[in-house]
């Protein structure tokens, strides 16, 4: 009996269901005809499909390493996880940045801005599109800072937000003791907004650098070193702190990130020497008053089972440690996966796993990984413009034979 | 989805449609079953379907409607429910497993499901249907796929372009 002709709605009915936390299937049936590959570079596939797939998954991170004198490889990479396609190749002007954050489909870099480091300007990339806007130093006084890139529409849900306006918010610490300093840009004004009042606390103590901070609804979070997170509020521009789960002051080895949780809400991950613990922040419904603190997981990392080979390494005979201490360096939102650097390179950890949820990410080079950008979307989402600029069999002139 | 209002005077029973498939075949099936099919709903609520004269489905044959309408008869509780909120454990497992064993089937029946599914806009069938087509080829290559779905051998033209995107696109087959 011959096979009934799937007719193009039945198809896309079909091309829907693949799985978006494995990009290669929809990226082999965009491979089949013609058609398939027409429907599947369509925005309104793609519109969707994401609505099919609500959460899009975890791809890779950018990578910021640090800076090595010899082999001078300290351009910001891209570190799949999954197989995925090959992310856009930075633009000349990023190659020398340092990354910043990264979030909402962009790219937020720091260019240095020849000798005067404080003289810094940011880029905001857009990998999908290849826009590269500049955006100023704000006006506030800062030592150290964090910053973050967000999508700037009130009440999108960030599965589609190319090309959008969007905000920077600049977080400067005046001293290691504070006050933080708060600024908001838009890209519409083209123009830093009022600094929110300065926040001063007597347990602010740190330096926060480069920190990955954590979108939850309408308020970003960092972790200051120490005891508090900070806590902006973008709609009322104000900066206010709010308290750890476990505020004794530990002097081993600890490091911490807030992320936004599969659920919806705050989570802070923390580690201890080489523990890891994941605690998410419980809010009454309906009138969001916080109750409290709740612990999710702990567990002891065994990095070392990833590393058989570390008896040889030099580092190892230098340092004379037994236990590989990893340090918490962001964490990917939305999909509960947080990065750690050690010295031998980047561990993953996926809380929502039941079994082999860490995995690492070697160091290619001996260059101290300094932090990791995690990069969430929808593989096929990268496809579209290269597809179409494909040669074709003519450009290629391959012999039919 | 709720279960359309008993026809007049039929308030005891249920209302039975009879549907005539593209060969001819008369089915007669209680209307709360047919009524799954968005198409099929409104012709009944208007009162179609009853007595002697049926409702004709030129689009759909009889081997194909009768595999329809085995899933309509066992789904149509649950959609009474209005999708089952209070559905137990134990019912929704026993649905899952009749749906898995639903779509174990011979290809071509797969495709003509396919098919009078979306013809029928039967919501639940076509998902089942295509989650398991998409299941079925989601692992393969390109090639595969095309055998997998009964499409020609692709022209020289074609496949030059393909051995093109492979070049470009190496790590989706690794």
């Amino acid at each position: 009996m011959a096979q009934p002709e799937l007719n193009h709605d039945a198809i896309i009915e079909i091309l829907l269901r693949f799985p978006p936390a494995d990009p290669a299937c929809l990226i082999r049936a965009a491979l089949v005809c013609r058609s398939w590959r027409r429907i599947l570079t369509d925005p309104a596939f793609l519109c969707r499909y994401r609505d099919f797939h609500r959460t899009a998954p975890l791809l890779g991170f950018l990578l910021q390493r640090g800076w090595h004198n010899e082999l001078k490889v300290s351009d910001p990479c891209f570190v799949p996880t999954t197989a995925a396609p090959s992310f856009p190749r930075l633009p000349p002007e990023c190659r020398d940045s340092s990354l910043v954050d990264c979030r909402h489909r962009r790219v937020l870099f720091q260019a240095f801005n020849g000798d005067n480091f404080l003289g810094l300007d940011f880029l905001v990339w857009d990998p999908i599109t290849g826009g590269l806007e500049k955006v100023h130093k704000p006006p506030i006084p800062c030592l150290s800072y964090s910053a973050a890139v967000l999508c700037g529409i009130a009440g999108c849900d960030h599965r589609n937000c190319h090309g959008t306006p969007f905000r920077v918010l600049f977080l400067g610490l005046h001293y290691t003791r504070g006050p933080v300093h708060a600024c908001l840009y838009s890209s519409e004004t083209r123009a830093w907004g009022t600094p929110a009042v300065p926040l001063h606390h007597a347990d602010i103590d740190s330096w926060f650098d480069f920190t990955c901070g954590a979108l939850v609804k309408d308020e970003l979070y960092y972790c200051v070193w120490g005891n508090k997170i900070v806590e902006y509020d973008l709609g009322e521009n104000c900066l206010s702190l709010i308290d750890l789960p476990n505020p004794n002051r530990y002097y081993g080895s600890s490091s911490s990130v807030p992320m936004f949780m599969e659920d919806g809400s705050l989570g802070y991950a923390c580690t201890r020497d080489s523990s890891l613990c994941l605690w998410s922040r419980k809010v009454m419904k309906p009138d969001g008053v916080v109750v409290g603190w709740v612990q999710r997981k702990a567990v002891e990392l065994e990095l070392e089972k990833l590393v058989p080979t570390l008896k040889n390494k030099n580092w190892y005979s230098f340092r004379k440690k037994k236990k590989l201490v990893p340090e918490l360096i962001s964490a990917a939102q939305g999909v509960d996966v947080v990065f750690m650097a050690a010295s031998v390179g980047i561990f993953m950890y996926d809380f929502k796993l039941r079994n082999s949820n860490l995995s690492l990410f070697r160091n290619s080079v001996e260059i101290v990984p300094l932090q990791t950008y995690p990069f969430c979307m929808l593989a096929v989402e990268l496809l579209p413009v290269e597809m179409e600029i494909l040669p074709t069999a003519v450009d290629l002139k391959i012999d039919p034979a | 989805m709720a279960a359309p209002e008993s026809g007049d005077g039929n308030n005891g029973a249920a209302r039975m449609v009879t549907l005539i498939s593209s060969d001819n075949t008369r089915f007669e099936v209680e209307a709360a079953a047919a009524s799954l099919s968005q198409t099929l709903q409104l012709t009944i609520l208007d009162g179609g379907g009853g007595g002697g004269d049926g409702i004709p489905l030129p689009n759909v044959d009889s081997a194909t409607l009768s595999k329809v309408l085995e899933y309509c008869i066992k789904h149509a509780p649950a959609a009474a429910n209005g999708g089952a909120p209070n559905a137990t454990a134990v019912d929704r497992a026993e649905l899952e497993r009749f749906d898995n064993e639903f779509v174990n089937i011979d290809q071509s029946v797969l495709y003509s499901l396919i098919m009078a599914a979306h013809n029928l806009e039967i919501e639940g069938l076509q998902s089942l249907v295509a989650k398991k087509v998409a299941d079925m080829i989601k692992g393969k290559s390109p090639m595969e796929i095309r055998r997998t779905l009964g499409f020609p051998d692709p022209t020289p033209e074609e496949q030059a372009e393909m051995n093109a995107h492979m070049l470009e696109y190496g790590w989706a087959y690794e």
